[in-house]
């Protein structure tokens, strides 16, 4: 059913080029001196949340307004409607919707690896992929981000589904921590912070399950360095195109947040349970286990085109059918390149 | 102690139905709290099981359970010659009841054996009572409902074998699914006896000509392949042959239902509610079998179709119809059900259909909204029936 949804999702994408084209979206956007704002839950939220408070964005752009977006087709919408100009993503999220017309200026990567599973320790170790054989796996949202990463390490180690292991989907992360925690998996498949939140409320039970870090296991298993360019931020192009001077004080500010979050967790968590429904002690045992770091959009480029190009051979709609060219990236003026953190 | 004793005689301890009823509808909310509260990641209560296993228990073995209790403590009298159970006794179950559910909130400070003692010591007495009536000359024909209730009893009772020695029986998971399968036995096996009467009183009242024929044999396809489902899904969850099995079923509960009355007389609410939980349980084992053959619908798809849909249903069902039956009344539902059937639809709706079809939004709207549903909708129940549950029958009867 899920599939459904994504072509509905990739067809409304495809109009929303035109929509995004007419004039009335400029003028309304214009309009407004308000800059809207958009992240999913979790980490990035955090990020952006900070960065919109960073004194330099509060002095050039008084009135920000950040809200949540729970779908891909709500966030296409606000961007196409240019309701939202500015907003945290997924990278695959943002190269779809640039595939599909909507100008889209990818200005930052900074979640670099937020991918693990846990495994019941009675079930057997779990200090690999390989280790996956015979046990039963459960996966949040097919055909996502994690469950392409999960099947390409599998592939990638010589274990089928069906053939060497079970896998189960779920419609969302909390019914896989709930499965896990039932003890109904043996392996759960999960980003962070949800991956500490089943942790955390395993532990309640007894449980200390066992971690396995995806990102590590891919550079294992490919032989490249750890780190996969998960989500960053991207903006409408008329943004960077009309107000340059906004886009570096908004990257500016996302790099401090993204050090923020990495030098003060605990504050950072704080931030995360304001705004999530996830408590303060979930994100703060969330950051140290995801890869934090900035890196501009044309920085990030060859690691985002490998890394789309290996989720691309199990899922062509993954990023809208190919790499974006390179109007995707935001170029990288002197001032704001660097920050391998 | 005359005002002690006194307490015995009251109307909501005259008949079987009315303290189980009254305790069942306003327990059905309360039991989900614990649940939501540890799926949205928002609290997690100290449990000695986890919060699904928990969830599921109290759900069917707590709130389930009592509307059983109330159903059989009232329709078994009335189909055997036995005296119904009132009174102090009436009294002593619903303690024992109540000390079960305590028992489960503070399962994390109590020995478990205990909890699970006192908790099987309420189905054991319900069935003690309930199987020497159905085996009397008055209650044989009635006695098919009496096994499915053993079957019951004993899927809770191996639940908690596995809850004692883990690893010794069956997961619990699939024993809860075990048992929501059971009550889809129960209620077709009910359907049998309630749905002949009050389809003829819907088809009378509202002047359609046509003669109501309800084939046994249908009736008896539907139940065998019935019961054939809940043995493969026990055995063999998610297998393909049990796919194949949930839609055979399902295509005999639709034969079955395409015998009802579907006129006007549809329009009679407590026609309708029994129809509706009917049709969640031919929705449910669709998608079962569905979800066991093909790769795209999560394994669970249906099984709140099947729980919510067609269990919750059918029990608003006979809280209702009974609720007016038994308490000397008119069988004229009030008007806050037709508000309370909606609800308890939306919730097994959103619930069945929000994961699969609308994940983005799976925690408003596939369990705050079913939550907030579920809760307005036995609140209506009590808001309508409270006052007929508590006080002395219209017609000045004894029950």
């Amino acid at each position: 059913m899920n599939r459904i949804h994504r072509r509905d999702f990739l067809k409304l994408a495809a109009s929303s080029a035109v929509l995004s084209a007419l004039p009335i979206h400029r003028a309304m956007a214009q309009s407004s001196t308000k800059l809207g704002a958009a992240t999913p839950y979790g980490l990035p939220q955090v990020i952006l949340t900070r960065a919109l408070e960073d004194p330099a964005v509060q002095g050039r752009i008084p009135e920000r307004d950040l809200k949540a977006w729970k779908d891909p087709d709500q966030l296409r919408a606000w961007l196409a409607r240019a309701e939202v100009m500015l907003a945290a993503t997924p990278t695959n999220v943002a190269a779809n919707l640039y595939n599909r017309g909507v100008p889209l200026v990818l200005m930052n990567v900074n979640v670099w690896g937020t991918l693990g599973m846990l495994g019941l320790t009675e079930r057997g170790r779990l200090q690999s992929v390989d280790d996956l054989a015979g046990r039963h796996v459960g996966v949040p949202w097919r055909g996502d981000m994690p469950d392409l990463v999960f099947r390409y390490l599998l592939g990638k180690a010589g274990l089928q589904i069906g053939r060497d292991l079970k896998v189960s989907y779920h419609s969302s992360p909390f019914e896989t921590v709930q499965m896990f925690v039932a003890r109904r998996l043996d392996v759960a498949v999960l980003p962070e912070p949800m991956r500490t939140a089943t942790r955390l409320q395993a532990a309640q039970f007894g449980q200390v399950p066992a971690e396995l870090d995806m990102q590590e296991e891919w550079a294992r298993l490919t032989g490249e360095k750890p780190g996969l360019p998960q989500a960053g931020v991207v903006c409408r192009r008329e943004l960077l195109d009309r107000y340059p001077e906004q886009v570096a004080v908004l990257q500016g500010a996302i790099r401090r947040a993204v050090d923020w979050v990495v030098a003060m967790p605990r504050e950072a968590a704080v931030t995360g349970s304001q705004h999530s429904p996830l408590s303060t002690s979930v994100f703060e045992g969330a950051i140290p286990r995801t890869r934090i770091r900035m890196a501009s959009g044309m920085e990030s480029r060859k690691q985002l085109e490998s890394f789309f190009t290996a989720l691309t051979e199990l899922s062509s709609g993954f990023i809208g059918g190919k790499l974006p060219d390179s109007d995707f990236y935001l170029p990288d003026p002197s001032a704001e390149s660097g920050g391998q953190g | 102690m005359k005002s002690f004793h006194s307490v015995f005689q009251s109307p909501w301890l005259a008949y079987g139905f009315r303290p189980f009823f009254l305790l069942a509808a306003a327990y059905a909310p309360i039991a989900l709290i614990p649940w939501v509260g540890s799926l949205l990641q928002q609290f997690t209560l100290p449990m000695a099981m986890t919060p699904l296993e928990w969830h599921g228990h109290e759900m069917l073995f707590g709130f389930a359970t009592a509307a059983l209790a109330g159903f059989l403590l009232t329709s078994i009298p009335s189909w055997a010659s036995v005296q119904p159970i009132k009174g102090k006794t009436l009294a002593a179950l619903v303690v024992l009841w109540l000390l079960g559910r305590l028992g489960f909130w503070m399962s994390a400070s109590l020995p478990e054996v205990l909890v699970a003692a006192v908790n099987f010591a309420f189905p054991l007495s319900l069935i003690f009572w309930a199987l020497p009536a159905l085996l009397s000359e008055g209650g044989r024909r009635h006695l098919s409902i009496g096994l499915v209730l053993l079957a019951f009893v004993l899927v809770q009772g191996v639940f908690y074998l596995g809850w004692l020695w883990p690893g010794l029986v069956l997961p619990p998971l699939v024993l809860l699914n075990t048992a929501v399968n059971i009550l889809l036995v129960l209620i077709a096996l009910t359907a049998s006896r309630i749905v002949r009467v009050v389809a003829m009183a819907a088809t009378k009242e509202t002047g359609q000509a046509a003669p109501l024929r309800l084939t046994p044999a249908r009736e008896y396809l539907a139940i065998t392949a019935l019961i054939a489902y809940v043995v493969a899904d026990m055995l063999a969850p998610g297998h393909p042959v049990t796919g194949w099995v949930a839609l055979a079923a399902a295509a005999a509960q639709a034969d079955r239902l395409s015998e009802w009355p579907w006129g006007k007389a549809m329009g009679r609410l407590y026609l309708l509610l029994l129809t509706t939980a009917y049709c969640w349980m031919v929705a449910g084992l669709v998608l079962v079998g569905v979800s066991a053959l093909v790769d795209g619908l999560p394994g669970y798809a249906g099984r709140h179709a099947l729980s919510v849909g067609a269990v919750g249903t059918a029990i608003l069902a006979v809280f209702c119809i009974a609720g007016l039956r038994h308490t000397g009344r008119a069988l004229l539902l009030p008007g806050i059900i037709w508000p309370a059937l909606f609800m308890v639809v939306f919730t097994a709706l959103l619930r069945t259909l929000v994961p699969v079809w609308w994940p983005e939004m799976y925690l408003l709207a596939g369990v705050g909204l079913p939550f907030l549903f579920w809760f307005v909708g036995f609140g209506l129940y009590l808001a309508g029936y409270a006052g007929f549950l508590v006080n002395a029958r219209a017609d000045g009867q004894p029950g």
